[in-house]
């Protein structure tokens, strides 16, 4: 009986535990709405003075410096574009091969023009590539 | 591929004449030589803060434009691959015409000499004179009574002299 009892009450202690985080995370839900609500425009001024008036110093902006700054993040893209562009070159080298191959049967101006277009492709590779090194 | 007899030979290739592939890559000249053109303009009459901006960022234009020349590379041989596919094989027996319309786009066909009505020139205008290049036309005798032709063909006259030669010699021999 008295175990019963004990478990009673420690069934009924959690389903109010339950209850009570239930409605406080809806009410501390709905707090925060009206409270994102209610300071949303505060939030805009407060990005709108950090971003543009900080970071851009717009006051006083000056171009050649945005630049400079800018142009720290610029060469993992620039890398990441190098990688895009190796590939699409690769599979249009692919598929300009398989012509010449299969439709040039052989012919000494198809083999002179793949000598220069691989040779091209190396020059500007190089011209590419250092340039990558020199940002 | 071509895939020809076993006793037949190729007499003669007929391609467009350069002056068509010139007209079809001068887009791609002019785009090689345009950012060069634009950055001796900018080092003359830009003001002072767009130079500096210029004279900044001399590897990042350098790299800007060996991309953009690799895409006129590629284009440029595109084109070429396109042009120079593009051919009329002149056999024994037949005429074999491949038509490559684009990198992914290539009909082929063929013509008995036998089948065909007449062969027509047309050379038209200063500059195909000069060059000796135009238009060959060849009508067939099938049901449909369809047409071959090539725009801008290379010396349109020995084309139909020996189209006209050999079907001559068809006609004999049979």
């Amino acid at each position: 009986m008295g175990t019963e009892s004990t478990k009673c009450t420690k069934n009924s202690t959690h389903k109010t535990l339950v209850r009570f985080c239930s409605v406080s995370a809806t009410r501390l839900r709905s707090l925060f709405f009206v409270h994102f609500v209610l300071s949303a425009p505060n939030s805009l001024y407060l990005f709108y003075h950090f971003v543009i008036l900080n970071v851009m110093n717009f006051n006083n902006f000056n171009p050649i410096d945005f630049l400079q700054n800018f142009s720290l993040s610029l060469p993992i893209g620039l890398r990441i574009l190098f990688l895009i562009i190796c590939v699409i070159y690769v599979i249009l080298t692919v598929i300009l091969m398989f012509h010449w191959k299969r439709y040039g049967a052989g012919n000494l101006k198809i083999v002179f023009a793949e000598v220069v277009y691989l040779a091209g492709s190396a020059i500007i590779f190089m011209v590419m590539f250092s340039s990558l090194i020199l940002i | 591929m071509l895939n020809l007899e076993k006793d037949e030979k190729i007499i003669l290739e007929v391609r467009k004449h350069w002056f068509i592939f010139i007209g079809n890559i001068l887009g791609l000249f002019f785009g090689v030589a345009l950012p060069i053109i634009a950055y001796f303009l900018a080092l003359n009459f830009a003001p002072d803060e767009v130079l500096k901006i210029i004279l900044n960022y001399k590897a990042i234009s350098l790299y800007v434009y060996s991309v953009w020349v690799l895409i006129l590379w590629v284009s440029f041989f595109i084109q070429w691959t396109n042009y120079y596919l593009d051919v009329w094989f002149v056999t024994e027996k037949r005429i074999i015409d491949i038509d490559q319309k684009g990198i992914f786009h290539r009909d082929i066909s063929n013509l008995r000499f036998d089948k065909i009505q007449d062969v027509t020139v047309e050379v038209n205008g200063f500059i195909a004179t000069l060059l000796n290049f135009g238009d060959i036309h060849v009508q067939t005798a099938a049901e449909d009574s369809s047409e071959f032709s090539m725009k801008g063909a290379k010396n349109p006259e020995h084309v139909k002299k020996i189209i006209f030669a050999q079907h001559n010699k068809e006609a004999e021999n049979k």
